[in-house]
């Protein structure tokens, strides 16, 4: 019992707290840990419920089980060192988060994979018809005069470039753009998109979820540049973030979109100082405690239990 | 936009690769060099891609000349106009380079860009 309040209270701290992180700066100077921890705590906190659930029921599991006198006895012990309840509403509770919120995620995640599955195939089909390779940059040609670049991940990932922006590039430029839309590729960034996209479809009601799919869809950008400066200059990057942006007809932007574009030229343009070591190594010892405490507050009564006499099967 | 059916997609890239109007017999003797197809398969194709409103036709003599409403780039235009408008929230179908900015940001951008490429000139200059 107290196992499983202890772990409805750590998933209700991870659900509240969890959002502050967007204010935390260091994540736009180390956007790989700062993607993993937020998809640690999305995780974490969806696992943490469903631990709770488990934690509730084990008596009713344990006991099923009729293995003769000591397996009985230990299993006593276990229920009784988890404290578990004997009460229906608390069986209901542990049924409830044990087996309908996997169901759920399972649920959403089949439906969110399955969905973009189909829209990139559409899309390759669309796009099929009106591009043609170009073997020595990797890419496939759009015959369009609007300059844009983007990629279609997935088993089949192309990046797809127009006429138009390999007109208006310059070849840094341009290696820039590809390197960038090649690391999307490479990293299966669009996993960490999808992942936090399931969760945040799954529980739309809770913050966290929405604001770590955001966050990791700014990130992941972040990441790509990083990866992209490795090969090019950094002036010749944000350079061709502003080319691509000014060719484009005017549109209504979005606020979201605008900061991001000036985070991604501003990084690029004054680059701050790498995290410090010590920093890093509390932020990454602090993602994964928020993975690592909720498994080890569920595994510890059974852990008592297995260490005391009762459990010592001869 | 949806995307065309297999033969739908392969009577189109013969039009536009043909670059002059068609009957479905020209169509049809064009597409049997890779497979075999019944002229009433491809006649009708023809006719539901006129319908959508893809191909235009006149009649010349006594058989349909067909021709595409849309130019090749044209289409290929309308197709990545979609195709950006609704990617801004599916990134895990599309990863757009850079999403749509307006023309102040854009400047002053364009200018923060310019101040460093000179920056580093400079840099350059004063090593070099």
């Amino acid at each position: 019992m107290i196992a499983s309040l202890t772990l409805l209270c750590v998933a209700a701290a991870i659900v509240t707290m969890g959002p502050r992180l967007h204010a935390a700066s260091w994540t736009r100077q180390a956007p790989r840990l700062g993607i993993f921890t937020w998809q640690a705590m999305t995780v974490s906190a969806v696992v943490t419920v469903v631990l709770a659930g488990v934690t509730l029921l084990i008596p009713m599991t344990a006991l099923a089980g009729d293995l003769g006198a000591i397996v009985h006895a230990c299993a006593v012990s276990v229920a009784t060192a988890y404290g578990s309840s004997v009460f229906l509403p608390g069986k209901l509770l542990g049924a409830l988060l044990a087996g309908v919120v996997p169901a759920w995620v399972t649920v959403c995640g089949a439906r969110v994979l399955m969905s973009s599955w189909w829209s990139r195939r559409q899309l390759h089909r669309s796009l099929s018809l009106v591009t043609e390779p170009d073997a020595a940059l990797g890419v496939v040609v759009i015959d369009a005069t609007a300059p844009a670049a983007f990629c279609v991940p997935g088993r089949t990932g192309q990046i797809v470039i127009t006429q138009g922006a390999l007109d208006c590039l310059s070849p840094p430029e341009l290696e820039g753009v590809l390197a960038h839309e090649l690391a999307h590729l490479r990293g299966r960034h669009n996993a960490a998109v999808a992942l936090s996209q399931i969760l945040a479809q799954a529980f739309p009601r809770v913050r966290l979820f929405k604001v770590a799919t955001q966050e990791t869809r700014e990130l992941i950008e972040l990441l790509a540049d990083d990866a992209a400066v490795r090969r090019v200059d950094r002036v010749s990057l944000a350079s061709a973030i502003v080319s691509l942006a000014e060719m484009k007809a005017p549109r209504a932007a979005m606020a979201m979109a605008q900061d991001a574009a000036a985070l991604r030229v501003s990084r690029l343009l004054e680059p701050g100082p790498p995290m410090e070591p010590w920093r890093y190594r509390i932020a990454a010892s602090g993602a994964l405690a928020v993975v690592v405490v909720p498994l080890l507050i569920a595994g510890y009564p059974a852990l008592c239990a297995a260490i005391s006499d009762l459990c010592n099967i001869p | 936009m949806r995307p065309f059916g297999e033969l739908e997609a392969a009577i189109m890239r013969e039009l536009w690769e043909r670059g002059e109007p068609a009957t479905v017999r020209d169509v049809l003797a064009s597409l049997s060099v890779s497979r075999k197809l019944a002229y009433t398969t491809v006649m009708t194709v023809m006719d539901n891609l006129h319908r959508k409103g893809q191909l235009t036709r006149e009649m010349n003599g006594r058989a349909w000349l067909y021709r595409p409403v849309r130019s090749r780039a044209e289409h290929a235009a309308a197709l990545l106009q979609d195709v950006l408008a609704e990617s801004d929230d599916r990134q895990e179908v599309l990863m757009h380079f850079v999403a749509d900015l307006d023309s102040d940001s854009v400047a002053q951008l364009r200018s923060a860009v310019e101040a460093a490429r000179r920056r580093a000139e400079q840099d350059r200059g004063g090593a070099g």
